[in-house]
């Protein structure tokens, strides 16, 4: 499902996408999302879980946002705000009017800069699913932001944002060689960011033939 | 004026004395008009209740809806002191009544009253009690879906207990919440921690209050700047459970003949809100004031159970005062209510020439250099009490600088008498006349300029202090200049002036007199001194640059004192808007009927200005309609207003044409403001310019529910629109992604500069409403585009902009309304706050029909300034888009002609605006009003909730007025038919769809994906 105005902005920008040839799959199966994904759907948490995953592959960094709403009373009275003729179902628009919800408390408060320049996400989609009683809602976000050929600072920075925010980059084909958050393991990097808080990360200068 | 009975010298050497012996309080239910309170802001009618002592008088509505600016009735409407010789008569009381409304509010949801659900009652004590039992009930609307989760109403019953004492100024008032279903409720309800991500969060429960804008309001701390002092704390927002807001012991207001007050009852730790959500150093009865909006003020002072058991109940006590008309008379009831141990403050205010007692304001500070209370002496003195301790005031008056501090020391049980000698003070004789020596209404703007050392500083840092009660000082929003007071300038004063000279007092020093007398006059500029203890004249002779024979200028959207948002006596709204030169004021107070005429009659302005009867129908959540002209009915208290929540704009519209004075065929219809937040009609119903169609709200949190809303309830049964509303040009055109980015916070996705900003759904984030109008001529509604000023004050200019019209007789005074009527419903209207445009399309005016069948059309364009107004740029627009523009000056583009190429049935119009500031005459708009989003989303934020996905990119509401003016369209029948037919679709909606987002061309192969995008592909939605 696409998002209106972050897939307006991929209609109006995609000759800036670029996506690197490289896979790096490396450090696939630990990512911090999927084992988030992976869950207990029973886990009746009643705080939203909210990560942002990087992954640089050449030109292009590719960023993969998610929120989750726990099963349980949290998951219930979003559905029953969501639910605006209140006849028990989420109708097209009411889903939207939750996924929109769901959007901005995913990306609420957080910037992206890219050098001195704050960046907007291209090409962005999301995907929710609410799943059954026991499931909990999640909602994705991937977009890319584009990446210049030499050593390239990427900053996050959270500010005033609802929730702290689990961060995992992946190495991709340039890997961090310096955060502000400590040495990077093998290119990769996890961190939690506050709801404000910053993290810097350098990634490696981009080589066509690596 | 500070005309008051001495009744707090009586009073305030022991509180407690007054009440032994007082004969018993009366509840009952009001049976005749005489028995009502009476004044500037009162609505109290026959049926509904008075509750009075021998001090103090108040009316609580009736059941039914709010007579005045809230929702529903039983809520208290009108209070004032016992006033003696104040009986009122069939017309109503005679008292000087200033409040608008006050109801409880169990977080953000209001309180309806049952059927047969108001009683009174007495008590063997002497005291009487009016109850109002009745069940939680919405607001705002756009709020619901929020109170469904946070605030479980079902099977709760409430009752507010309004009980007053013998003797007491105070009326105690008791909320109870009584769980009548037969399970346990908890407060908040479970689906609060979808919001507050598991922090407890205890319920606020208060009240909301409507002081009224003829009511300064104040509190300890803020000063008189509760506005700016919130704007400030909700840049550091307390965490949850802590809402962003003032936290303060007390609230209170002053006025010229009465004061209220308002103070928590709650001392309860356990139940007390700001205790309970750990707000440092807060006291129980402590008050959080989270919003102040449109007269509306948030009071939150008490929590909520964590669980209300079945059967079970919890209530909550404040008390509401009434005093003489300052903050200190408030004050001594607080004190005396928390048992405070107290001095007295006897103070002796006169003027230091000629020894006789003097009008100001006494401001004091305790020894933390916190305001603390205020005073205005009557017949210059005054008594207040005060906790031990060391104090300093200042004095605060109109033509004086406000004085530095002086000490003083309050001792318990003893009073502290003090003598002050004040300054004479520099007063200004204005006269203003025509070239011939004929007096006539003017302005007079008084600009000095400010030192370069505050160039760039904040102009409330030095140039006016909001706390102490001064007024603001307007600036001119130019960028400061250390070497150019040009660049430096700033309005110390407007003088206004109707046929007789007038003295106002200025504070001493030089200023340059900016004259004027609206668009049509050229400006006289005098330098000045003013000096205390003088006299100065200013005699202005003002020339008319531009004549308008067969036109008339009218500002059909004006307030005055009947509006709760407006302080402004109508002699004053009468002189102001005649002295712009405006020729017709329809006068339009929120759900009141006006007429101006008496008042213009007694002020010998008729040879310069006429009046219309008229009635801004307020929604809270639909918009604001305007009707005129009307029938004046000296019956109702409301003058012929009528009741609004729960009904359809149709029936809205109906009942306004029903008042028509002139037959219901007769009676304009306008919508105001449409795109102005919530109080815009065309956002109250979501409507798509893209599509010409009104939609259902997608908003999660923020979505109306109730039987007036809904896209089958919209409306176009309207006659005309106000496209250009005061100095909101933000609200003109859709809002664009500007070259130049506003500083974070910004939202992620930005589309490129220049493009239409649309939110999440592909929706224009900001519609404005001239791209509507345009969408609603394509649609063939014939709605008249006009401009009006909503002056509430003298800080919105009455006449910038104004709507001119043709007319038979253009002679304030013989204008004949039906050719108003007959203009504005043909549209035969140009809009302009300077430059004055005519234009014909053929032989044809606004609103005809020319012949375009040869596939071109001829246009002239006269273009008309004074010499002050800046014009610089012609165009000429069909069907919404520019196609022929004229650069130059008002010498060159005074008469301009065009061909214009014609492929279908169109409609032309065209556009004039200048590049410079019209500082002084018109000042920027500098400090926008706060709007319900900023309220709302202060409380939401604390829940995560952004209610602004947008950040800084939106527009700016801050900026200079420049020459603008745009005329209604003269049609073209394209197609031989003899008439205009609209293409039914918007230019706008056919470049969206083709804006709109296709699907990806290509995939990748999976193997070549990133790590993330194999995990987003593989994501499933279900």
């Amino acid at each position: 499902m696409n998002t209106s105005a972050l897939s307006q902005s991929r209609s109006q920008s995609r000759s800036r996408i670029r996506i690197g040839t490289a896979t790096g799959t490396g450090t696939g199966t630990g990512l911090l999302l999927l084992t988030l994904l992976a869950l207990p759907a029973s886990a009746h948490d009643k705080r939203l879980l909210r990560s942002l995953a990087l992954e640089p592959a050449g030109l292009t960094l590719h960023v993969l946002a998610s929120v989750r709403v726990p099963s349980g009373p949290t998951k219930s009275a979003m559905l029953a705000m969501a639910d605006a003729n209140h006849d028990g179902q989420l109708g097209p628009s009411e889903r939207k009017g939750l996924e929109d919800a769901l959007i901005a408390r995913a990306l609420g408060g957080m910037i992206l800069s890219v050098g001195t320049a704050t960046r907007t996400l291209d090409g962005a989609e999301s995907k929710l699913s609410i799943g059954d009683a026991d499931s909990p809602i999640d909602l994705l976000i991937h977009g890319t932001v584009a990446l210049p050929k030499s050593e390239a600072s990427v900053r996050l920075t959270t500010k005033g944002s609802g929730e702290s925010v689990d961060v995992e980059v992946l190495a991709g084909n340039r890997p961090v060689v310096q955060s502000s958050r400590g040495a990077p393991k093998k290119g990769t990097l996890k961190t939690v960011l506050g709801t404000t808080d910053a993290v810097v990360l350098r990634f490696s200068a981009y080589s066509a033939t690596e | 004026m500070f005309r008051k009975i001495a009744l707090s010298a009586v009073c305030l050497a022991g509180l407690t004395t007054c009440s032994s012996g007082a004969p018993p309080s009366i509840a009952k239910q009001i049976g005749a008009r005489s028995e009502l309170i009476g004044g500037p802001g009162a609505l109290g009618e026959v049926g509904d209740y008075l509750l009075a002592n021998d001090q103090i008088r108040l009316v609580i509505q009736g059941e039914g809806y709010s007579r005045g600016f809230g929702v529903y009735g039983g809520s208290l409407i009108d209070a004032d002191l016992q006033r003696a010789g104040q009986s009122g008569n069939d017309l109503g009381g005679k008292g000087y009544d200033a409040f608008s409304e006050m109801f409880p509010a169990f977080f953000l949801k209001a309180m309806a009253p049952s059927k047969g659900g108001i009683t009174t009652k007495t008590y063997p004590d002497g005291s009487a009690s009016i109850i109002v039992t009745g069940t939680g009930a919405e607001f705002l609307f756009m709020l619901t879906r929020i109170n469904d989760v946070v605030v479980p109403s079902t099977g709760l019953v409430f009752t507010n207990e309004y009980r007053l004492y013998p003797g007491k100024r105070y009326v105690e008032i008791t909320t109870s919440v009584t769980n009548l279903g037969a399970d346990a409720i908890k407060f908040p309800g479970d689906g609060v921690d979808a919001l507050t991500k598991g922090v407890p969060f205890f319920l606020p429960v208060g009240d909301v209050l409507l002081f009224g804008a003829a009511n300064k309001v104040f509190s300890p701390l803020a000063g008189f700047d509760l506005r700016f002092t919130l704007q400030d704390l909700y840049k550091t927002p307390p965490p949850l459970p802590g809402l962003p807001g003032l936290v303060t012991p007390f609230l209170a207001t002053t006025n010229e003949h009465v004061s209220y007050g308002f103070a928590s009852g709650v001392t309860d730790e356990n139940t007390s809100f700001v205790k309970k959500a750990g707000y440092p150093n807060a006291r129980p009865d402590d008050i959080l004031v989270p919003f102040l909006f449109s007269g509306f003020t948030g009071a939150f002072y008490a929590a909520a159970p964590d669980v209300l058991e079945s059967r079970a109940q919890f209530s909550f006590k404040k008390y509401f005062i009434v005093g003489t008309g300052d903050v200190g008379s408030i004050r001594d009831v607080v004190h005396e209510l928390r048992g405070y141990k107290t001095g007295s403050l006897a103070a002796w205010v006169r003027s230091g020439l000629t020894q006789q007692p003097v009008e100001v304001s006494v401001v004091t500070y305790d020894a933390s250099g916190n305001i603390y209370s205020q005073h205005h002496p009557i017949d210059g003195r005054f008594v207040g009490t005060y906790e031990p301790g060391k104090y300093s005031y200042r004095i605060v008056a109109d033509g004086r600088f406000t004085t530095s501090p002086v000490p003083f020391e309050i001792t318990e049980g003893k009073t502290t008498a003090i003598t002050v000698d004040v300054d004479e003070p520099g007063s200004v004789n204005l006269r203003i006349r025509d070239v011939n020596g004929r007096p006539m209404p003017g302005k007079c703007s008084l600009v000095s300029h400010y030192v370069p050392a505050a160039s760039g500083l904040d102009p409330m840092s030095f140039l006016y202090d909001l706390r102490v009660g001064e007024h603001r000082r307007p600036v001119d929003l130019i960028t400061d200049k250390l070497d150019d007071e040009k660049t430096r300038e700033y309005l110390e004063q407007v003088l206004y002036v109707g046929t007789q000279p007038k003295t106002e007092l200025v504070r001493p020093g030089h200023y340059r007199a900016v004259c004027s007398r609206g668009v049509e006059y050229d400006l006289t500029e005098q330098d000045i001194d003013v000096t205390a203890g003088r006299l100065t004249e200013l005699d202005v002779v003002l020339k008319q640059s531009v004549v308008t024979p067969g036109w008339i200028s009218g500002d059909y959207h004006l307030h005055a004192r009947h509006s709760v948002d407006s302080y402004m006596p109508y002699t004053d709204r009468i002189t102001t808007v005649a002295a712009e030169g405006v020729d017709l004021a329809v006068a339009t107070d929120h759900n009141y009927v006006t007429d101006y005429t008496p008042t213009i009659a007694a002020e010998e302005l008729t040879p310069f200005i006429q009046g219309m009867v008229g009635l801004e129908l307020t929604t809270l959540e639909i918009g604001h309609f305007n009707g005129f002209p009307l029938k004046y009915n000296p019956g109702p208290i409301t003058k012929g207003a009528f009741a609004w929540s729960g009904r359809a704009p149709e029936a809205l519209f109906s009942d306004l044409r029903a008042l028509g004075s002139l037959g219901k065929d007769k009676t304009i219809v306008q919508v105001n403001h449409p795109r102005d937040a919530i109080l815009g009609y065309l956002n109250g119903y979501n409507y798509n310019p893209d599509t010409g169609l009104p939609e259902d709200s997608t908003n999660l949190f923020l979505a109306p529910e109730g039987p007036e809303f809904g896209t089958n309830n919209f409306s176009t049964a309207f006659d005309a629109m106000e496209i250009f509303n005061g100095k909101r040009f933000d609200l003109i055109r859709s809002y664009r992604v500007p070259d130049v980015l506003p500083p974070p916070p910004l939202p992620m996705t930005i589309p490129p500069a220049g493009s239409i900003l649309r939110d999440s759904n592909g929706k224009i984030a900001f519609p404005g409403g001239l791209d509507d109008w345009f969408v609603l001529l394509n649609q063939d509604h014939r709605i008249t585009a006009t401009a009006n000023s909503d002056s509430h004050d003298t800080d919105d200019e009455a006449g910038y902009p104004r709507t001119y019209t043709p007319v038979t007789d253009d002679r304030p005074g013989s204008i004949p309304e039906i050719d108003v009527v007959a203009a504005m419903r043909s549209q035969k209207a140009m809009l302009t706050n300077g430059p004055l445009v005519f234009f014909s399309v053929g032989d044809k005016g606004m609103g005809e029909v020319a012949d375009g069948k040869s596939g071109s059309v001829h246009v002239k364009i006269q273009v008309r300034a004074a010499g002050w107004v800046d014009v610089s740029r012609v165009t000429i627009l069909v069907n919404g888009t520019p196609v022929r523009e004229f650069d130059g000056d008002a010498a060159s583009l005074a008469n301009l002609e065009a061909d214009i190429p014609i492929t279908r049935d169109s409609f032309v119009l065209v556009e004039a605006r200048g590049g410079k500031s019209m500082w002084p005459v018109v000042t920027p708009l500098e400090v926008p009003s706060v709007q319900i989003g900023d309220a709302v989303g202060g409380i939401a934020g604390a829940f995560g909730i952004n209610l602004n996905p947008f950040g800084n990119l939106q527009p700016n509401r801050v900026g200079v007025v420049k020459p603008y003016a745009f005329t209604n369209p003269v049609y073209v029948d394209f197609d031989g038919d003899g008439a205009f037919k609209g293409p039914g679709v918007s230019a706008q909606g056919l470049r969206a769809a083709m804006e709109a987002p296709r699907s990806s061309a290509t995939r990748q192969k999976l193997s070549e994906m990133p790590t993330l995008l194999k995990v987003f592909a593989a994501f499933n939605c279900h």
